[in-house]
């Protein structure tokens, strides 16, 4: 009987390393904004873009080495049919999440604006809030279709 | 020729019906001919061909065609469905 996880494809590999690392980084930037909006700090939402560049760049870096990494200790078969149906497969399941996000992220906004006197007194922390619920759509959309994407190789397609 | 491998398939408005494939078998009665070697002819990678043969995937009918030609046998021989 093998180690578990050692009989993975190249794809697999790629997938799951994508998978630990978007949830990792993404993660802690999204406990920095939980604090931030449950502080109810507007002087610290503006600090926020700058947070989501900079994991955004330490995401593309470590996914760079990860990549170059399992590269050279395994062999890449290039893709085939049954790749790109798993993938297609899996991208369903993420559209319906970003779709949900951003529909709830733009009536969030409407609300907003509602709520007040006019569009204009849609608060600089209430552009930020809903620009996060689509980034956090976006980022569950990708882990969501990462994990489908693990699912259908080892249970099949 | 006595298959080992099944899956079911179909979309719940379909009747769905289990296809049966013997390409393990057929690998062996080719002289013991590899995964990677089958692969590499029909055009696929290995985990496709362990995949099929573990009957986690149904291939297109263009690789099914291609399995059948490697053998040298009706698709019939290769792949059976039955309710």
């Amino acid at each position: 009987m093998g180690i578990p996880g050692m009989d993975m494809s190249f794809q697999e590999k790629s997938i799951l390393g994508s998978l630990v690392i978007t949830v990792c980084l993404f993660g802690a930037y999204f406990i920095q904004v939980f604090k931030v909006f449950t502080a109810d700090s507007s002087d610290a939402v503006v600090t926020l873009p700058i947070a989501l560049i900079g994991i955004v760049i330490a995401v593309v870096v470590v996914e760079i080495i990860y990549q170059i990494t399992i590269a050279l200790v395994s062999r890449d078969e290039g893709e085939d049919e049954r790749d790109r149906l798993i993938e297609a497969n899996a991208t369903r399941f993420s559209y319906y999440i970003l779709a949900t996000g951003s529909i709830t992220a733009v009536g969030y906004m409407l609300i907003s604006g509602f709520v007040g006197d006019s569009v204009a007194e849609v608060s600089f922390q209430t552009l930020i809030a809903a620009a996060n619920m689509i980034i956090f759509s976006f980022i569950l959309a990708e882990v969501v279709g990462f994990a489908m994407q693990l699912y259908y190789y080892r249970r099949g397609v | 020729m006595q298959c080992s491998s099944t899956t079911t398939v179909g979309a719940s408005e379909v009747k769905k019906c289990t296809i049966r494939n013997c390409v393990r078998e057929l690998r062996a009665a080719a002289g013991d001919m590899t995964q990677q070697q089958l692969a590499e002819t029909i055009g696929v990678t290995r985990q496709t061909v362990v995949a099929i043969e573990k009957a986690r995937y149904s291939p297109s009918l263009e690789v099914a065609f291609r399995i059948a030609e490697t053998f040298g046998v009706p698709l019939d021989d290769v792949f059976q469905h039955g309710p």
